[in-house]
């Protein structure tokens, strides 16, 4: 066990455990993403309830719940980390700022990774309120559906949930490349269409999510 | 040829040892030739200064051919400069425009310790190659060149890593100040040859045990630790075939290309 | 004091080999106890020290640089010669000897360029098994290319970077043995004397240029490996910072100056463009394969180029040289070129370059057959002067280059000081008056791997020098003149720059003692070099301190030495009374103009030894016999 010990010691390794739990997140991010779609289904919800129901009926779920936990924080733990090390090498800042690098987007995506990260946590701790915690309200209204429907329907929730989104999106699309290359994964043929296929799943999240708020403000 | 002139403005940082604080120093650089490099142009600036007996700015250079590697600071954000495949000893002032304000600054890394002004001490990349940047042949019987063939793509592949310059941009750039491009380089020279293959290869069991190898499988090993750089260093492990794909990596990269650049550049026939 | 070159005497080809077997060895053991400074880290130093490290001595490693892996060898370009035979043209040690001695213009010792080539080989072995990587045929053998003034295929190459992987493959054999304990690298010091105790080379005394603290430094030998003195005329292709300071204070401290007049001048570099200008780049030789050199008829004439009708376009190289016509050799070319510029038909806004044209050569050829020929150098060439080539022609103008005088070593590259080893460029060796193509890589790792770690043990056993304390009197005694020179420095408060002075010193030397040389001219030179002496100890300016990190006190110091050392090479080329390879006096032409060597009178090395600054150096001759290759004429018309 002493390899392991080394690699999870060195930053290297750490960063392969950040993009683990950043890529397993992603994953549930796009499943859960395709979960609640559902709740603009014709049927008013009932497909939606019914599978919360089916998740909710399952005696491993607080297994799951404490994994995608426990995944955040090391994922969150580790970032923190290792961004201050980092600082720490450079030691003074630089005055100015400049890159020969002609994907501007790219840059700043991969420049305000911390940034981003954190404002998801904020959105998670609100989202985390309305929906996992709040089981009483959502219970009050009768049923998942409905009260996603009805709590984003107010304004300023949707408009947190609208840019929340958004930020996730921002921050997986430099996110999802960039865990290949912690792997150590670098190919001349490969790179550029992971990191294609990465920003353009992360624009799929942020559209499929965002939708809904928008559904609830507009439509339903 | 223009014999045109540019005004500028140079914010230069100014730092009277490893120890003093430092702070950006404005200077008015007017009737700039710009024929003149960018070495050359602070060469003016200090001319002028020593005439009004003020310390010149202290910068590193030796060969202002873009090969020994001496030079470097960044340019507004920029190692060596807006130009890709230049180090700043080749960069002519044409590339800029009249009017423009240039920050310059030294590289910025804990490993790299400010000397003077825009010279830094970049002793810590020496270590990383005494750590293992070497195969342990020794002089005197070596077999005849041509026993072992070396493919003409491969010896080039590892002509492209070993052209490395050494000024340290990559280090500046990375994000994390980070020396794993500068590292994975030398990895990758040694083990695209048969001649390093003895030696390191690419790893198998790259965080094995450490005794008593030499070589590059130390240093794939031990850089980080002895180089006082960031453990990071480790890093090319994985992608050491590829030191420049990993340099596009993250934000700030794709500086360091220069190394190839300059090849571009020098590919010569003769003398 | 007479010369002696201890040369092996005998057939040429066994005379190293019966000379290392009579040389005297260490035992392992032993060879732990004995210290050997090695200043210098490019190919020759950096080799030595390896290579001695190896043995099982103990090496300290001096250079100004922060790594020694900058060293100057890192910018040499076209490629490194050896003996290889590896097209089957007919190459072999002895052709390589015989194109080395010729191409020398019959100044060099038979016996030093006989080992030469037949090391050479061997430095091709050692470098491929480092991981040098040369160019390769499709196959995976070694490819080679032709070189200037040769008839075979002999020089390997690795793109236009030879120098630079040449010297990272040594600079790896160096750290290896700084990772293994038996190199100690001392980067950042400028070493400023030579510590003699009775008689022999003992030590050195350094500046270090982080903190400006004097060092004295002790060992058994000293090996210096500091490169040539081309920048003794400001502008040159060599790096800013090479200089001549380690070897002239060797000098005096003793060590004999030998042929200081002989120096190289590269026809093909891009002009200066101004007064500001810092530095000059070499172009390749080879461009002149295509290019066709010309300047306007008229002099003064400030039309662009490409509107000079071809009438009044003088291409004064063929015209002169039906034969050879744009190929002639180095020398010749360059000082036609200036002759041109010296009437006033020189082009650009200096009035000191001319054209290089490859309009003729891209309307036969096709653009892109010269572009797949020399698109790398055009581009390089574009990126420094702005101008696009294949539309208008470039201009070009010879620049000082290397230097084949150098601190006068025997046999053994041992100076006439005991103890004290001269490699590489530094010496006076190999090269005569004119050295070829590819062949100064090829001295300085043979010097390295191969002649210094048999000779330097050699030495340590024969003469058994003791150690001696880096606090002993001598030693402090050095450091305390050399403290006392950088105090004085600082005492002036002149008004001058350093820089000022070296850029005055540069233009003097190359316009009176550069491609073409006069016994008036030289005379002049003297007496204007000892005045601007005079005047740089009047109003030289050094701002900052001593005790910290300061460029201008290290510029200072350099200039200072290139001020003493310009006069002697004036010197040399006063008392050399001939032409020869890079030695042109006007004096000595035939009546078509070209060089004309006086074998009766002149052949020999001329060594010389320093009497005081301002007293007149003494002159040593060293007779050269040619045994093998006999001194013929050249003649390129
Ligand atoms: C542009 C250019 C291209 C060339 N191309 C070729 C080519 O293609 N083929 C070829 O054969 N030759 C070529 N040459 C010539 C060749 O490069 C040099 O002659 C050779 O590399 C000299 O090596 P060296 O080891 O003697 O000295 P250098 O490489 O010059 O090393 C000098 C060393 O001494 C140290 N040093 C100097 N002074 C001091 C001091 N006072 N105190 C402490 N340290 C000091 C320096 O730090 C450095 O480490 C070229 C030269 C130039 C300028
Ligand atoms: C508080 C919350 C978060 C913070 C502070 C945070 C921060 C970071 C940081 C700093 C990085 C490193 C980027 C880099 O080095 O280039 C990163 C990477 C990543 N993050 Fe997050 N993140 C957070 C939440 C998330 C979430 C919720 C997901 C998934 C949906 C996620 C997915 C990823 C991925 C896939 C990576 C790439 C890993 C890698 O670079 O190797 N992150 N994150
Ligand atoms: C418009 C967008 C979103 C909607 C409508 C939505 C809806 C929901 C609902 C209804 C739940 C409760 C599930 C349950 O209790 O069974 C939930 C839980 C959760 N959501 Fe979202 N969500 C959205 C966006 C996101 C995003 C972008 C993330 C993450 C980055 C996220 C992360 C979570 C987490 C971690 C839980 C808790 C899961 C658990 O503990 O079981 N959600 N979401
Ligand atoms: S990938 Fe590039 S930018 Fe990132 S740590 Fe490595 S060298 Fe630095
Ligand atoms: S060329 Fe410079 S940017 Fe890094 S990889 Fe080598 S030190
Ligand atoms: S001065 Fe040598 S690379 Fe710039």
């Amino acid at each position: 066990m002493g390899w392991l010990r080394k690699i999870l010691g060195s930053t290297v390794g750490q960063k392969v455990v950040v993009a683990l739990t950043g890529l397993a997140l992603a994953l549930f991010v796009v499943f859960h993403m395709l979960e609640n779609l559902m709740v603009m289904a014709p049927d008013g919800g009932a497909a939606l309830n019914k599978w919360a129901a089916f998740l909710h009926s399952l005696p491993i779920l607080p297994l799951i719940e404490i994994g995608l936990f426990s995944m955040l924080i090391i994922h969150i733990g580790l970032t923190i980390k290792l961004t201050r090390e980092n600082q720490a090498s450079r030691g003074s800042r630089y005055a100015s700022t400049g890159t020969k690098r002609t994907d501007k987007v790219g840059v700043l995506a991969s420049r305000t990774m911390p940034i981003s990260g954190v404002i998801v946590l904020l959105f998670l701790a609100l989202h985390i309120w309305d929906f996992r915690l709040d089981r009483e309200g959502t219970e009050a209204v009768g049923g998942i559906a409905t009260a996603v429907g009805d709590k984003l329907a107010v304004w300023w929730r949707a408009g947190i949930y609208i840019v929340g989104v958004s930020v996730i999106a921002w921050h997986l699309s430099h996110g999802i490349q960039s865990a290949f290359r912690s792997f150590g994964l670098n190919h001349s043929k490969w790179t550029p269409i992971i990191v294609k296929g990465g920003t353009a799943l992360a624009v799929v999240i942020g559209i499929g999510f965002a939708a809904i708020p928008l559904w609830a403000l507009f439509i339903r | 040829m223009g014999d045109k002139k540019l005004d500028l403005t140079l914010e230069v940082w100014r730092q009277n040892g490893p120890a003093d604080a430092g702070k950006l120093e404005r200077h008015k650089m007017d009737g700039v030739p710009e024929e003149a490099s960018f070495l050359e142009m602070l060469d003016i600036l200090n001319e002028r200064l020593v005439g009004e007996g003020k310390e010149p700015v202290t910068f590193e250079h030796d060969c202002r051919e873009g090969i020994c590697g001496s030079c470097g600071f960044m340019i507004n954000g920029q190692a060596h400069g807006p130009k890709k495949g230049t180090t700043v000893c080749q960069l002519h002032m044409r590339t800029f425009k009249s009017g423009q304000t240039l920050v310059l600054e030294p590289w910025r890394a804990k490993a790299f310790p400010v000397v003077k002004d825009l010279m830094v001490d970049r002793r810590a990349f020496d270590r990383i190659q005494a750590a293992g940047g070497y195969n342990s042949v020794n002089v005197g019987n070596a077999p005849d060149a041509n026993a072992m063939p070396v493919g003409r793509e491969q010896a080039l592949a590892a002509f492209d890593a070993a052209t490395c310059i050494g000024c340290g941009a990559c280090v500046a750039a990375c994000k994390n100040a980070s020396a794993s491009l500068f590292t994975s380089a030398k990895i990758a020279h040694y083990a695209l040859l048969p001649q390093g293959a003895p030696e390191p290869g690419p790893p198998s069991r790259p965080h094995g045990r450490a005794d008593g190898r030499r070589g590059v499988r130390r240093l794939l090993e031990h850089a980080g630790v002895r180089s006082g750089l960031p453990e990071r260093d480790l890093d090319e492990v994985d992608s050491a075939d590829e030191p420049r794909l990993h340099a596009r990596r993250d934000g700030e990269r794709a500086d360091g290309e220069h190394g190839r650049g300059r090849r571009l550049t020098r590919r010569r026939l003769g003398v | 004091m007479t010369l002696d070159s201890r040369c092996p005497t005998g057939p040429i080809e066994t005379r190293w080999t019966r000379h290392k077997g009579a040389m005297k060895l260490i035992g392992p053991i032993n060879r732990k106890k004995f210290d050997v400074i090695v200043i210098g880290t490019g190919l020759a130093g950096a080799s030595a020290a390896a290579t001695l490290a190896e043995q099982g001595y103990n090496v300290k490693a001096f250079c100004f640089h922060d790594s020694p892996r900058r060293a100057h060898s890192v910018a040499a370009q076209g490629g490194i010669n050896a003996a290889k035979n590896y097209q089957n043209d007919g190459d072999s040690t002895y052709r390589l000897f015989y194109d080395t001695v010729k191409g020398g213009d019959f100044r060099a010792r038979e016996s030093n360029v006989y080992r030469l080539a037949e090391v050479s080989a061997n430095i091709i072995d050692q470098s491929v098994a480092q991981g040098v990587p040369f160019a390769r045929e499709y196959g995976g053998t070694l490819a080679n290319r032709t070189f200037g003034g040769v008839l075979v295929s002999r020089t390997f190459y690795a793109r236009g970077q030879t120098g630079q992987q040449l010297l990272l493959g040594a600079y790896a054999g160096l750290m290896r043995q700084v990772d293994l304990g038996k190199v100690t690298l001392f980067p950042y010091r400028d070493m400023l004397d030579l510590i003699i105790e009775n008689g022999q080379a003992r030590g050195i005394v350094c500046r270090d240029l982080l903190t400006g603290k004097l060092e004295a430094h002790t060992g058994h030998a000293v090996l210096m490996c500091t490169g040539g003195y081309s920048n003794v005329f400001y502008l040159s292709t060599n790096a800013m910072k090479s200089n001549v300071t380690a070897t002239w204070r060797a000098h005096k401290r003793g060590a004999y100056f030998a042929n200081p007049c002989y120096t190289q001048i590269h026809p093909t570099c891009i002009p200066e463009h101004g007064d500001w200008q810092s530095k000059l780049t070499l172009m390749s030789e080879s461009l002149r394969n295509s290019g066709r050199v010309w300047v306007p008829k008229k002099a003064g004439d400030k039309r662009p180029a490409n509107q000079i009708p071809d009438d009044e376009r003088d291409y004064y190289l063929e015209r002169k040289y039906p034969t050879f016509g744009n190929m002639v050799p180095r020398d010749v070319a360059s000082r036609n070129a200036k002759y041109v510029c010296d009437e006033g038909r020189g082009v650009g806004a200096t009035g000191r370059a001319v054209y290089l044209d490859f309009r003729d050569a891209i309307a036969t050829d096709g653009r892109a057959s010269i572009e797949g020929r020399y698109g790398n150098l055009f581009d390089m060439y574009a990126n420094i002067t702005g101008e696009n080539p294949y539309e208008v022609p470039m201009k070009i103008y010879p620049a000082p280059h290397y230097t084949m005088g150098g601190l006068w070593v025997d046999y053994n590259l041992m100076s006439n000081l005991p103890g004290l080893f001269v490699l590489g460029e530094a010496n006076f060796s190999d090269h005569g008056s004119n050295r070829l193509g590819a062949s100064a890589l090829m001295q300085g790792l043979a010097d390295g791997y191969f002649v210094a770690p048999y000779t330097v043990p050699d030495y340590l056993a024969t003469a058994k020098p003791a150690k001696l304390s880096p606090d002993a009197d001598v030693c402090k005694q050095a450091v305390a003149q050399v403290q006392a020179r950088i105090e004085q420095m600082f005492a002036i408060g002149g008004k001058r720059s350093p820089d000022s002075f070296h850029r005055e010193l540069g233009l003097l030397m190359l316009d009176k003692v550069g491609m073409s040389r006069t016994e008036a001219g030289l005379k002049e030179t003297i007496a204007t070099v000892q005045a601007m002496r005079a005047e740089f100890w009047k109003d030289l300016r050094v701002v900052g301190k001593p005790g910290e990190a300061n460029a201008e006190l290290e510029k200072a110091l350099r200039v200072a030495d290139f001020m003493e050392f310009a006069e002697l090479l004036a010197r040399d080329a006063l008392t050399r009374n001939e032409s020869c390879g890079g030695h042109f006096r006007e004096e000595y032409q035939s009546a078509d103009g070209e060089a004309q060597r006086e074998d009766e009178t002149q052949q020999h090395a001329s060594a010389w030894e320093f009497t005081g600054v301002d007293s007149e150096p003494v002159l040593h001759k060293e007779p050269l016999v040619f045994e093998y290759v006999m001194p013929s004429t050249r003649s390129y018309k």
